[in-house]
């Protein structure tokens, strides 16, 4: 599983005919663009939220994508859910790609692919009842019998820790944890093979995080699903995924597993994550490494995006996009200047 | 950092609370939001109030602020330099905000009123409190902005806020905040709306503004990886009241207070092992419209007796290291953070 | 970035721990009770609503024979209220008149709400061209001044409470809809509908499971105002002659046929039906209000 490596060659590759060991859903060179708000009403200038990544999730594993705000993270999110169409590039699900699908087959892939919401108090109908809101995805498919949706929605209740009389109350009476709960037990109803977690439990408390976190772990093992988890936080990441991607201004900055990339960072921008980042040690306080502000993203620097912040930027970085390199098995940064030698290809 | 020798150089306490009840009121029940509290805050010293939802940091920091809505009643202690806050009226509350108490909020979107100008804005608390002319406020508002680091500050006063990024933002707000050099900073959460590189940033100003001005500065947060780094002393809430409270290294050291322990063990940090079992702390917190006696936490804790039920425990002391608990973590076998969290695995 | 902070509530909330109970899905019904100016408004509605249509089953009068000999009696034995001009009974005439008027006005508002609800979320939750070409439309029949078309409609249908329900609640459906296409606008990025998308819930079920039903709130304060306009356009309508014909007829028409008599001193002509038509638009208002801020405050804790 590696992300952004431009030799391996998604795009050529045949059609599977055995679809299992395929990826469940790759991304390839995948753009987004947004339509630019000018203040008087024109279109501005498109905004690039998402330039050209590629991004492979095989089946059961749990990859990571982190990122500070207007780094494009929650539309990468959304492309693989389904909710955005990517403006470039292809999203091929299983092996297919989406734009050659009918309607009622992608709709019927689509469902494989689900999602959790970051904003617990948003995420639900404020007017449905929990055992309503559990069972819409089952009611949305279609041919399961009532019956058997109730079954099923109190198994899944169960499962995450509601019980069966609480089904009948509204979001409004329960606490932050318990509807992420719920949020949980719906993206499970229809057994998807990937769950996209976008801040799952940055809206929590800190100690009903690790309730949260403990409960999408064992449903993993329980049930081999696949978790594409968004955050910025760096230690939720760290703990919960086995590959994380650093995206910075809709690009993949660097890419490999947690332990490798936070303890040895070949890109600038990660170091810059990880001094930064606040660690409960007392006497270590976080350090400022980057200078500035994030640039528009309607007008991203030329060459590479981070250089306007980077301590260690030059002229090269202005002329030329540095391109994805490999720093280690399945370990990648693109970057001029590395904090350390690139492993030859 | 600061340096915690400046505490014996700084004098007495600026700010004392002192007994202080909150109760709200809601328009079936009353909610005892805030429940004899004492605290001091010294020149210079940076206090840090962490605790999860419901436990009344919040509403702390807004009877300092001198900002409790209608609803609310309060009673106690609260004394500014030698001015005692409780009981004022809304007038009186109004010349001491701004000019003896700073206060900085969350979203620095809402804090700034968007269709005035920076200038105006960072230079009104001068121009009502102290009656100083538009020109020689616009001045000290230069003045203050380029104290909070922001870029080309002639330039910005002429700004308005959604021309500015939202770490530019939050310094305008923290200018604002000082411009008439409070004795004491209320800060609620000021780094919580921000992306971490910019939470870094705007930390690393506290820090230096806190040397530099001098002011008594109360964080409350719900981070405790901000509070190791930037508070020289940490005070615990749990259900309106302290549980714990000392200096920063002994609160994370050596915990005494079973909630404190459980908290900072179910803290993720980058050594937290991947995908261990994580420390939680079961069930939720006690209904404020009915505190129950005893300790709030005995329902949740795991060594709660049969004394911790029936009666309030009394403070704790060793030297400055304060906690309220009956049966607190064993002195004698001093736990990390890192081996409370190896009870949960 | 932001984030939802559990801790960033108002201070009100600042100490409310989550698990408060609060009563299943009734919130507004118990800060609708608190205000007292609310309740009084709908017990005026209910009275009337009892006095139109329960009244003359126990104050029984002829009203639909004239009787000229008996013409504008004052009130006295037997009339509480009088005669009018063509012998009727005033008291039941205020009772029958209030049949139609509260008919037609709900009738009218109910065509309005749903009318002007299904076109407003349709358009603001598909948005695009298809919101910008349903919404134009609304526009330009906004630019048409309402009691012109209602004068026009009126003087070609033959009017009766049908009739008068429909031409009401045509003229009127439009400001719902831009309500409602306002709500839609807003609603169709939140999470939960989001997440509905990605079930593969159909378009036309989310419209109403989730954009109609958050919409509630908006929807009955503009209902309950949609009512007391519909009110005050029947009365300007039966004053200008275009009301339904005798001897049906509705407070309008008795306060436009009493004018006729102000100087004459008939003063149990006018007051009664002008009493009626303003303590019923008043009342409905004073709902309309309570039911906005016992939803107002719903919305902050959902």
């Amino acid at each position: 599983m590696s992300s952004g490596d431009t030799a391996m060659d998604a795009t050529a590759a045949p059609p599977a005919a055995d679809a299992a060991d395929r990826p469940l859903i790759e991304l390839v060179n995948v753009s987004k663009h947004y339509r630019g708000s000018g203040l008087t009403g024109q279109a501005g200038a498109p905004v690039l939220a998402v330039a050209g990544v590629d991004l492979a999730v095989p089946p059961g594993a749990s990859v990571g994508i982190v990122g500070e705000s207007g780094c494009g993270k929650s539309t990468l999110g959304r492309v693989v859910v389904g909710l955005e169409k990517p403006t470039g590039g292809a999203v091929l699900l299983r092996g297919k790609r989406v734009a050659d699908m009918g309607h009622g087959e992608r709709r019927a892939s689509r469902r494989e692919i689900q999602m959790m919401f970051q904003d617990p108090y948003a995420a639900l109908n404020p007017r449905m009842t929990l055992d309503r809101i559990i069972e819409e995805p089952l009611r949305a498919r279609g041919g399961i019998s009532r019956t058997d949706r109730r079954d099923r929605v109190r198994r899944l209740a169960d499962e995450v820790g509601i019980s069966a009389a609480q089904l009948g109350r509204y979001p409004r009476e329960l606490s932050g944890g318990q509807r992420q709960r719920v949020g949980l037990a719906r993206a499970l109803a229809t057994n998807p093979a990937l769950i996209v977690a976008d801040e799952p439990v940055s809206a929590l408390d800190v100690s009903v995080r690790s309730q949260i976190l403990n409960l999408m772990a064992s449903l993993q093992a329980e049930h081999n699903i696949g978790y594409l988890m968004i955050s910025h936080d760096l230690t939720v990441i760290h703990y919960f995924t086995d590959h994380v991607v650093v995206m910075y201004l809709g690009k993949f900055v660097e890419s490999g597993p947690p332990e490798e990339l936070f303890r040895s960072p070949a890109h600038h921008y990660t170091q810059a994550l990880i001094d930064a980042a606040p660690d409960p040690v007392p006497g270590r306080a976080t350090a400022v490494t980057i200078r500035g502000e994030l640039p528009s993203a309607a007008a991203p620097p030329s060459g590479c995006r981070f250089r306007t912040r980077c301590p260690a930027a030059q002229d090269r970085c202005a002329e030329e996009e540095p391109v994805l390199r490999a720093f280690g098995p399945a370990h990648q940064a693109a970057c001029h200047f590395p904090l350390k030698e690139a492993v030859p290809a | 950092m600061t340096d915690t020798t400046k505490q014996a150089n700084s004098g007495g306490p600026v700010l004392r609370v002192s007994g202080l009840d909150v109760d709200i009121k809601l328009p079936h029940s009353v909610v005892h939001a805030v429940q004899g509290v004492s605290l001091e805050v010294s020149r210079g010293e940076t206090v840090g109030v962490v605790g999860e939802s419901g436990c009344g940091k919040s509403t702390l920091g807004l009877a300092l602020a001198g900002l409790l809505p209608p609803e609310a009643v309060a009673r106690g202690s609260i004394q500014v330099g030698d001015r005692e806050l409780v009981g004022l009226r809304e007038r009186q509350l109004r010349a001491i905000r701004g000019t003896e108490v700073g206060i900085v909020f969350q979203d620095p979107m809402t804090s700034l009123n968007p269709t005035k100008r920076i200038g105006a804005q960072v230079g009104e608390a001068l121009r009502l409190q102290r009656g100083v002319g538009k020109a020689a406020a616009l001045e000290a508002a230069a003045d203050m902005l380029d104290r909070v680091g922001l870029p080309r500050p002639r330039e910005q006063l002429s700004r308005f806020p959604h021309e500015l990024s939202g770490g530019m933002r939050q310094r305008v707000v923290i200018a604002a905040a000082l411009i008439c050099e409070p004795v004491v900073l209320v800060a609620d959460e000021p780094t919580t709306a921000l992306d971490v590189t910019t939470q870094a940033q705007i930390l690393e100003l506290f820090d230096r503004l806190s040397d530099e001005l001098g002011m008594a500065t109360l964080l409350v947060t719900h981070d405790m990886g901000v509070v190791a780094g930037h508070a020289d002393r940490v005070f615990v809430m749990y259900a309106g009241r302290e549980a714990e409270s000392g200096e920063t290294r002994a609160i994370f050291d050596e915990p005494r207070h079973r909630y404190t322990g459980a908290l900072l063990g179910s803290v993720l940090r980058m050594e937290t092992p991947r995908r261990s079992r994580l420390g939680t702390i079961p069930g939720r917190p006690p209904d404020l419209t009915a505190p129950a006696a005893g300790c709030p936490f005995a329902p949740r804790c795991e060594a709660a007796a049969d004394d911790c039920g029936t009666a309030l425990p009394e403070a704790s002391a060793d030297g400055g290291h304060r906690w309220s608990c009956l049966h607190p973590i064993d002195s004698e076998q001093p736990k990390l953070v890192a081996e409370a969290q190896d009870e949960f695995r | 970035m932001s984030l939802e902070n559990v801790t960033t509530l108002g201070a009100a909330e600042a100490g409310l721990p989550a698990d408060i109970q609060q009563p299943p899905g009734r919130l507004w019904l118990s800060a609708f009770a608190r205000n007292r100016l609310a309740v009084i408004g709908l017990v005026v509605i209910v009275a009337l609503l009892l006095f139109s249509f329960v009244g003359p089953l126990f104050y029984h009068t002829d009203q639909i024979h004239t009787r000229l000999a008996m013409e504008t009696l004052s009130p006295g034995k037997g009339r509480p209220l009088g005669t009018d001009d063509v012998g009727y009974d005033e008291l039941g005439r205020l009772m029958v008149g209030g049949q139609t008027t509260l008919e037609v006005a709900f009738g009218a508002a109910v065509v309005a709400v749903v009318l002007g609800v299904l076109w407003g979320a349709v358009a603001g939750y598909v948005g695009g061209i298809v919101d910008g070409f349903m919404m134009r439309i609304v526009d330009a029949l906004l630019a048409i001044p309402a009691l012109l078309l209602l004068l026009f409609l009126a003087t070609v249908f033959r009017p009766s409470v049908p009739m008068l329900i429909i031409v009401v609640g045509v003229t009127a459906w439009l400001v719902p809809a831009r309500l409602i296409r306002a709500e839609a606008l807003s609603l169709r990025s939140r999470e939960y509908v989001l997440a509905a998308k990605t079930m593969g819930v159909r378009g036309p079920t989310i419209i109403f499971r989730h954009i109609i039903t958050n919409s509630i709130g908006t929807i009955l304060v503009n209902a309950t105002f949609q009512i007391a306009d519909a009110i005050l356009v029947v009365a300007a309508l039966s004053f200008l002659g275009l009301g339904i014909a005798p001897p049906a007829t509705n407070w309008g028409a008795m306060l436009s046929d009493g004018l006729n008599y102000t100087y004459s001193g008939f003063w149990w002509l006018t007051y009664p039906p002008g009493v009626a038509i303003v303590l019923t638009v008043l009342a409905f208002n004073v709902v309309g209000d309570g039911l906005r801020d016992a939803f107002g405050l719903d919305s902050r804790h959902g």
